[in-house]
């Protein structure tokens, strides 16, 4: 039976930094499209 | 009642949202599986999804602005979260330079549609080798039955390592 490698904290931290670069890549163009379409609601929300 | 555009969804390998504003601008809102940042064991890293928004090539450029697409957008979350296992994963980096500003719209924005149903919780690691701080943010609804497990895992896994700055 396979047995799991416990990784090292430096590992883990390699692991999480590699998980969120790309995952900052992913989300992109979506921020940039955030960037646009939430001050719709500041605007909003401020004439009320 | 809030007012907002009518929706398609296609589900397959992804979960997709389409809607079409006045303005005839085309969103696509896709939700992707994201669990493998953590254990497999985790039964609920099965239900961990990153989302995106995206415009459709030939949609015009420079609209007004168009309060019902945020509106929308918070109503297909609500729709996406029929399902109270699900998680979705947020990330900003600080690349752009933008992030801070982007922080505050994005809380304020989820502010505005949480309605007591939903948790956020942040957190940030900063990558010394490329300069560039992260800032994560996990959702969940406040009724998930594996809350406090997802909320220990997801502070161990990115809010560990704050301690070593």
């Amino acid at each position: 039976m396979e047995t799991k490698k416990k990784l090292s904290k430096e590992e883990k931290r390699a692991k999480v930094l590699k998980f969120l670069r790309q995952s900052a890549n992913n989300y992109k163009e979506t921020n940039l499209i955030l960037d646009q379409i939430l001050p719709d609601i500041i605007q909003s929300s401020s004439t009320k | 009642m809030m007012q907002y555009y009518t929706y398609d969804i296609i589900e397959e390998e992804f979960t997709t949202y389409f809607f079409k504003t006045t303005f005839q601008v085309f969103y696509r809102i896709e939700f992707k599986p994201t669990g493998y940042i953590f254990r497999e064991e985790y039964i609920w890293s099965h239900y961990c999804y990153e989302f995106s928004i995206k415009l459709s090539e030939n949609s015009p450029k420079n609209t007004p602005l168009d309060p019902l697409v945020s509106s929308t957008i918070a109503v297909i979350f609500m729709d996406f979260f029929k399902d109270k296992e699900k998680i979705i994963l947020y990330t900003c980096d600080t690349a752009d330079r933008k992030h801070l500003v982007r922080v505050r719209k994005f809380d304020r924005w989820f502010e505005q549609f949480n309605k007591e149903l939903f948790l956020k919780i942040d957190n940030s690691i900063t990558d010394f080798a490329q300069n560039t701080t992260y800032y994560n943010s996990l959702i969940i609804r406040r009724d998930n039955p594996y809350k406090d497990e997802i909320v220990e895992a997801f502070e161990d896994l990115i809010g560990g390592f704050e301690e070593d700055k």
